[in-house]
């Protein structure tokens, strides 16, 4: 029989995902090379040969510049991908990490530490990431029936997002003479983020990336409703608790090293989604790639536009990012 | 290849609420079947319990004579394929990764499409005449369009029992009839058996086989269309005074139904 011939958009996704690999990789160098000192690309690549002399530079860049880099590109495809991992088990676009409870019990767990235990404060990742995880586990108890339903999971998160908010809320107005020490961390951002960072995150971000990978084509039957995904072989309840147990360590991992970081778990899917169109299996490696782009151009910025003063990362991300996104709404891209 | 499938005595419940107590039916050869019966009465709970979407309280399904509830979905999906209501798939996909979703219970979970499916797909978008419009998107397509895009990726599953529920419900009276027509060449040509709920009982006498007349939970009448189809059942199971006619068109006799007066009690 004759055949239908190529899919024309194949030739397409897989340019924009390199092209995206390749900014990912000008961005990375980029954001090593720039900030109060400049070094040049000479200078990172003596940092790693053992034969080279050290450099002057070599402390900046190995141990500031490097593991900042690295620390804000492993957030950004962490919050990318449970973005799109959640946005597609719940199909739901306004889903994102916020939305399972993981943003309301880092934030609590780290505000306590912060404000109640000052001293304590190299703990806020650990405490962050547990609360992050407690306050899921928490909404996922609220949801259970059967299964996870999407909606009451949804509903779940909401509410406990509120009570966890309300405490939030309660310890600043007690506390009030202690919150400047906390708005840093609550705005998100990666100043003085160190190696430490890079191995508390990594682990999760390879097990998250491969399990993303491994599940795209679920995330594509999951994409076409419970009833037709059931009929097609697919192990619904499980498939879905998988994967947002998946999204919630992907993102209790970001945030606990970097802060409540909102708007890339939220936007960036939806952004590669306009661009690359909804198959789970360009989104997820596109989404992972945008999202560490993303995050580390910005953090960068962050870091050079009002030198020496560093704004937020997040602020600054929302403030290019959600006009940027708007833009290509309106003109709806969809390659 | 024909399959068996039966129902033994399925108690459907939805949490609390029984919506079927008691309900036994078997098919054990290809032939076009039309479940009818009022809104709530269980149709298309049975197609869900038949299909394995939902798992009955008490019961089994037989599927060549082993509990379907023994089976991984995916054992299932290779045996018989399901087309909900009123699916609906992302505006972005195009027809080609609608029709590859069908295969998903035949490839492995890393494995990319291999010829065989490739051919597989490309054969069942042929079989539904939608070549020219294989890398549409979903978003662009006509109800009609949409419809047969969605029964091409059950015909890539290659199952021999295909399941609709309402197949013709959004579409006007043009897409209905090609539809139907559609699925009685698809029943002919790969010998299929379909199970389809279905509303329009002219549809349903027009292109089954069998009919499968459900009421409160309980199969109320089931057989050819000459028992089922007459004046005082419809009145029983609609609680419609049906005229119910034979007309003579090019040759060939045909059953016509026209709903003519509400006659209460239900």
């Amino acid at each position: 029989m004759k055949t239908l011939g190529i899919d024309p958009r194949v030739d397409l996704r897989n340019w924009i995902l390199l092209g995206g690999a390749g900014l990912l990789l000008i961005a990375v160098l980029l954001g090593v090379s720039t900030g109060a000192v400049r070094v040049d690309i000479g200078e990172i690549i003596d940092t790693f040969r053992w034969s080279a002399d050290v450099g002057e530079n070599y402390q900046i860049i190995y141990n500031i510049r490097i593991p900042r880099v690295l620390v804000g590109a492993l957030v950004g495809m962490n919050l990318a991908l449970a973005g799109v991992i959640l946005q597609g088990v719940l199909r739901n676009p306004l889903a994102d990490p916020g939305i399972i409870g993981v943003t309301a019990g880092a934030g609590l767990a780290a505000m306590a530490v912060l404000i109640l235990w000052p001293e304590q404060t190299f703990l806020v990742p650990s405490v962050a990431f547990v609360g992050a995880l407690a306050a899921t586990g928490l909404v996922f108890l609220l949801s259970w029936q059967d299964g996870i339903n999407p909606l009451r999971l949804i509903l779940a998160g909401v509410a406990v997002a509120a009570f966890f908010g309300g405490g939030m809320s309660a310890l600043m107005v007690f506390h009030s003479d202690k919150v400047q020490g906390t708005v840093n961390w609550m705005a998100g951002g990666f100043q003085g983020r160190s190696w430490e960072h890079v191995r508390m995150i990594l682990p999760y971000t390879v097990v998250g990336v491969s399990g993303a990978m491994f599940c795209s084509r679920y995330l594509n039957l999951l994409n076409l409703g419970d009833e037709a995904a059931k009929g097609l072989g697919v192990p619904v309840e499980r498939v879905r608790f998988a994967l947002i147990v998946l999204a919630a360590l992907l993102a209790a991992s970001a945030v606990s090293v970097a802060g409540l970081l909102g708007f890339v778990g939220l936007i960036v899917p939806h952004l590669t989604r306009l661009i690359i169109g909804s198959d789970s299996e360009y989104l997820t490696p596109c989404a992972a790639v945008f999202g560490a782009t993303l995050v580390v151009l910005a953090d960068t910025a962050a870091r050079l536009i009002f030198r020496p003063v560093e704004i937020p990362v997040g602020v600054l991300m929302a403030f290019l990012g959600a006009p940027f996104f708007l833009y290509l709404l309106r003109k709806g891209v969809r390659k | 290849m024909s399959m068996s499938l039966a129902a033994h005595q399925l108690t459907l419940a939805y949490g609390e609420k029984v919506v079927a107590p008691d309900m036994s039916i078997t098919f054990d050869k290809p032939e076009i079947v039309g479940i009818i019966g009022p809104n709530g009465s269980g149709k298309s709970t049975l197609l869900k319990a038949l299909s394995h979407l939902i798992r009955p309280v008490a019961g089994r399904v037989l599927l060549q004579g082993e509990n379907i509830a023994g089976f991984s979905r995916r054992k299932v999906a290779k045996w018989l394929s399901i087309l909900p209501q009123a699916a609906t798939a992302p505006g972005d996909y195009a027809v080609y990764d609608l029709v590859a979703c069908g295969r998903a219970p035949h490839r492995g979970v890393f494995a990319a499409l291999s010829p065989e499916d490739c051919r597989v797909i490309e054969e069942a978008i042929a079989l539904v005449g939608l070549e020219q419009l294989s890398y549409r998107r979903m978003g662009t397509l006509s109800g009609g369009e949409k419809q047969r895009a969605w029964l091409a990726m059950a015909l890539a599953q290659q199952s021999s029992i295909l399941m609709l529920d309402e197949p013709t419900t959004y579409l006007d009276v043009h897409h209905q009839l090609e539809m139907m027509q559609l699925i009685q060449r698809l029943h002919t040509e790969l010998q299929l058996t379909v199970i389809m709920v279905l509303h329009d009982l002219n549809q349903a006498i027009r292109f089954c086989h069998r009919i499968i007349a459900v009421k409160n939970g309980r199969i109320f009448a089931d057989g050819d269309v000459e028992t089922v189809m007459t004046v005082e059942q419809m009145r029983q199971l609609y609680g419609v005074e049906m005229i119910i006619t034979q007309i003579l068109h090019e040759g060939k006799k045909q059953l016509v139904c026209l709903p003519h007066d509400v006659c209460l009690p239900h």
